[in-house]
């Protein structure tokens, strides 16, 4: 991703499984992390611990990033992010996807943890494609 | 000419789905030509 500096945005939709206990919490972290300007930080860490996830581990990720604790501990336990958790898995209904992590490069749909090497292929496909 | 028809109809069998941003959380510029949109599970 870093790679492609200016060229390359990454957008993030989250579609927690309902079956695993922490995948709804953890994409709640991630947006309580991103109301207080640290989303990637959060991203990043809840990528590296997983799956330690419950919501004591949370806080102290939170904590390790230096987010406001009080208010990230009201933001999960409130559910405050939960319409736009629940958006995302509408959308992700909609279009039929049942894994993840599933990708949209430029709308061309990969399913599933491909070789990185994968989605670097199309990746450069579109960036070519682009330049024409 | 042929090789042009033929690239020209592997291009067309790429579907293309229409995935809304909503102003999910997002990592560089609105002008990339690139967008990447990932639906995630952390656990």
């Amino acid at each position: 991703m870093k790679e492609y500096g200016q060229k390359v945005r990454l957008v993030i939709k989250f579609y927690p499984y309902k079956y695993r206990d922490f995948a709804r919490i953890s994409a709640g972290a991630a947006l309580a992390a991103y109301d207080q300007g640290k989303f990637w930080e959060m991203h990043r860490l809840l990528l590296k611990r997983s799956p330690k996830l419950d919501r004591t581990n949370l806080i102290t990720y939170a904590k390790e990033i230096g987010l406001d604790a009080d208010k990230f501990r009201e933001s999960l336990d409130t559910r405050k992010n939960d319409g736009i958790i629940e958006r995302d898995v509408k959308l992700a209904l909609s279009l039929d996807l049942y894994n993840t992590p599933t990708f949209f490069i430029n709308g061309r749909r990969v399913i599933g943890d491909v070789p990185y090497e994968y989605l670097k292929k199309i990746v450069l496909e579109e960036l070519n494609a682009a330049k024409k | 000419m042929l090789i042009s028809i033929l690239v020209g109809t592997s291009f067309a069998e790429i579907t293309r789905y229409s995935v809304p941003l909503d102003g999910s959380p997002s990592l560089g510029p609105n002008s990339a030509s690139v967008t990447i949109i990932e639906f995630i599970d952390y656990q």
